[in-house]
């Protein structure tokens, strides 16, 4: 394979904690997933799984037990602003402006950029999540779905290799969980950028992703298995929904989710 | 208008108040009515019934400076120091006036004084009345006592005489070798003698009870005699006044200075040879010296009680400034290595719970040694050492609720700086430190708050001006009138530190991402 269907690769990748005893015990165990350029994965399973441990070692913000994880020909080893993240929670901080919150990380980012430039960036991006009049607006006069905006921009403006998104809209409404799906789509669209979603939400994973990976449940979580969703992109919720394929795939993914919730209940029943 | 006077008493701490502002615009007058009688007038009358308590209780116990002075005796004494602080101030201003300004108020003093003495002389002479009307009341009143007294006198003398005459016959006739008659004769002498003793108590009881007698004076001779005091003190100052824009005045010192300036350098142009030209000018020289000192000097003014409470305020945030430099970048230290803070641990439980008490003496030693010479030093030893002894007494706080603000950064937050890989220096000053900020202030206001209390300890022992100086002099003093002084202290410590620590809640409340704040 070539190096662009091979962008992401988490490789036997291993996280153990020790018990009370000091014996190593693995949540997630010869994890193997690949990304290729451009894509969206969704990583689900039952909470507990590991998911978020698989994305926290991907972000570098978690050690690595064994395995590997190699971007775009790279070798990942602690974090960067080359794999940015969306929080669950939004993250901001309290005493910057939506605009200096996004402006911290572009800072970093494009350390020769002129200080206008740099202003341009942050308000093309908050602009982009449909903040373009609330720049001078603190953390705590914004609203949840609003906060979790500029979480969003924050991140894509880092002009990630691959954006991380850890349950991005967990915290949220329905109504704002749908909208922010299409937030980010776009965004991922424009700035044709690699993603690694998380989520316990069948829909959200079928309408966003182009591939799901689902979870067996931890300790030793793993991958499970890997369904393809071949609609291209960009999609439109209504006519998702009523595609022929839609709900055997949906039925795909909610029946290995339950059988995992049968597995857990009774580790050695045979099903 | 309401809501930004409602949001800037939230700030300041006083929310007590806001039902006041809300009934001023008229807003459910009943509900604001019964929230200032529960939470604005009981709690005054509660205020109002200790001074009540006080009042009855005071005067209950005597000492040696007098009773336990009541609040109005205190309020008294509030004016006095008032009014001490107002004449010094007026000295001093007389002293550096000068020209036509201090001609007019030389007159205008003098004016005042002649009117003075006038007043005073009437006085005098009504209270002399006074006194010899009270003097003839008091005498016609004991009158009656006197004589019962005079009579049993002069009965007892008689009394006395009678026996020893009966028993000075009855002995001559006694024969020698009467036993018998000689026993009764004792018996007789000590029976005589029992009774003389008796009569001679009686007598003293009787001149105590006299010398208790006495009648109130009148409250005119009273008002009086207040009034001849306080006219005698202000006859005073006036006359010091006068002294400070007459001969005691600056500019009229360098004019006669000048004066004698002028007549040596005429004496100067006109010597020659053995006229002494050298003794001449050392002379002119040290005139020229004399003048320059004159116009640098100025009146030596004792401290007043204000002149105090502005030197210990100084004296507190010198010492809560030293105690912010050093504890918040230990603080910070703390906070982020658990090896520096398990290192410093031992040094903090050493010495923080030492007293101001111990600290005082060593600093003063110390800060002593690196001052060698206090008068020319541009800060006073007594005041750095009380200054060093407060921030010592007071890092503590800030430092251990600095380093629990930095310890205690949100996780989420510190992700966010790894994951945009800040280094140290943002990592500090861009999320822990303004995370921390409302911890830090928190840790800054309980300093302030020891700081003002060690201040006074501090300044009572090293004898460095300030409030404590001043508690110091007045114990010192004695007199029931400083016993009362050193009550107006301790309401002036209070106030001032109730002000500081409202002070310190703004500054919390400006740092902590409040609403209140943010749309004020």
């Amino acid at each position: 394979m070539s190096a662009k269907n091979r962008y992401l690769e988490l490789f036997k990748l291993t996280k153990a904690y020790p018990n009370r005893f000091g014996e190593e015990v693995p949540v997630v165990k010869d994890f193997d997933l690949i990304l290729k350029r451009g894509e969206l994965v969704s990583l689900i399973g039952h909470s507990g799984c590991g998911k978020s441990t698989v994305l926290t070692m991907v972000a570098g913000l978690n050690s690595i037990t064994s395995g590997g994880i190699v971007l775009d020909g790279h070798e990942v080893s602690g974090p960067g602003p080359d794999r940015s993240v969306v929080f669950q929670a939004p993250c901001l901080l309290d005493w910057m402006t939506a605009l200096q919150n996004v402006k911290l990380g572009v800072d970093r980012c494009y350390p020769h950029a002129s200080h206008s430039e740099r202003f341009q960036i942050c308000e093309y991006y908050l602009s982009a999540v449909g903040l373009g009049d609330y720049l001078d607006k603190y953390p705590r006069e914004l609203s949840g779905g609003m906060q979790q905006r500029v979480g969003i921009a924050r991140a894509v403006a880092l002009k990630p290799k691959l954006l991380l998104l850890d349950e991005p809209f967990g915290r949220l409404d329905s109504l704002t969980r749908l909208e922010l799906q299409e937030v980010i789509l776009n965004l991922i669209e424009r700035e044709k950028l690699t993603s690694l979603l998380i989520t316990h939400d069948v829909d959200e994973a079928l309408f966003m992703s182009d591939q799901v990976c689902m979870m067996t449940n931890g300790p030793n979580a793993k991958v499970g298995s890997m369904v393809k969703i071949p609609h291209p992109k960009p999609r439109d919720r209504q006519e998702f929904i009523n595609d022929k394929d839609y709900f055997g795939l949906r039925a795909k993914l909610v029946r290995f989710l339950s059988e995992q919730e049968k597995l857990k209940l009774a580790p050695n029943a045979v099903i | 208008m309401k809501f930004k006077l409602i949001k800037s008493l939230d700030v300041a701490g006083l929310s007590v108040f806001e039902p006041v502002v809300r009934l001023l615009w008229g807003e459910e007058p009943k509900v604001q009515i019964k929230k200032i009688g529960l939470y604005i007038v009981i709690p005054l009358l509660v205020f109002i019934s200790f001074l009540l308590v006080w009042d009855f209780m005071g005067p209950r116990h005597k000492t040696k400076s007098g009773e336990v002075p009541t609040p109005k005796v205190v309020l008294d004494a509030y004016k006095k120091i008032v009014l001490f602080h107002d004449q010094e101030y007026a000295k001093l201003d007389d002293y550096n006036r000068e020209g036509e300004d201090r001609v007019a108020h030389l007159t205008e003093v003098e004016s005042r004084l002649r009117i003075v003495r006038d007043v005073l002389g009437q006085i005098r002479i009504a209270l002399e009345d006074a006194e010899n009307q009270f003097q003839e009341k008091l005498a016609k009143y004991l009158k009656p006592y006197q004589q019962v007294v005079a009579e049993k006198q002069k009965d007892y003398q008689a009394r006395k005489a009678e026996v020893e005459g009966k028993l000075i016959t009855w002995g001559k006739q006694l024969d020698v070798n009467d036993k018998e008659g000689k026993k009764d004769y004792i018996k007789a002498v000590a029976l005589a003698k029992r009774e003389f003793e008796k009569n001679e108590k009686h007598l003293k009881v009787l001149r105590t009870e006299l010398a208790d007698k006495k009648i109130n004076e009148s409250p005119e001779l009273v008002t009086l005699r207040l009034q001849q005091t306080k006219l005698e003190q202000e006859e005073q100052f006036l006359v010091k006044r006068i002294s400070y824009l007459s001969r005691a005045n600056r500019s009229l010192k360098i004019e006669a200075a000048e004066t004698i300036l002028g007549d040596q350098l005429a004496n100067l142009s006109n010597a020659y040879g053995d006229e002494g030209v050298y003794g001449l000018t050392l002379n002119i020289l040290n005139s020229q010296e004399r003048i320059e000192k004159i116009k640098k000097s100025s009146y030596a003014k004792p401290p007043t009680f204000f002149d105090q409470i502005w030197t210990s305020i100084k004296c507190v945030f010198t010492g809560f400034l030293i105690a912010t430099f050093i504890a918040i970048p230990l603080g910070i230290l703390c906070g982020l290595s658990s090896v520096f803070m398990a290192s410093m641990m031992p040094l903090i439980s050493l010495f923080k719970p030492v007293s101001p008490i111990v600290w005082l003496p060593i600093v003063f030693i110390i800060v002593g040694g690196f001052i060698t010479n206090p008068e020319e030093a541009f800060i006073s030893p007594a005041f750095l050492s009380t200054a060093i002894t407060v921030a010592l007494c007071s890092l503590w706080p800030t430092l251990v609720n600095t380093a629990l603000g930095v310890a205690s950064v949100e996780n989420d937050h510190l992700n966010v700086a790894r994951m945009l890989r800040l280094n140290l220096w943002d990592r500090l000053t861009k999320i822990i430190i303004p995370s921390s900020l409302p911890l830090i202030f928190a840790g800054l206001r309980i300093s302030l708050g020891v700081g003002w209390m060690v201040l006074i300890a501090g300044e009572l022992l090293s004898s460095s001006p300030g409030l404590g100086k001043f508690v110091w002099d007045m114990f010192n003093n004695g007199s029931s009138e400083t016993f009362a002084q050193m009550f107006v202290v301790v309401f002036f410590v209070g106030i001032i530190g109730f002000l500081l620590d409202r002070l310190m809640v703004i500054m919390q409340k400006l740092v902590s991402f409040d609403e209140a704040v943010s749309t004020l």
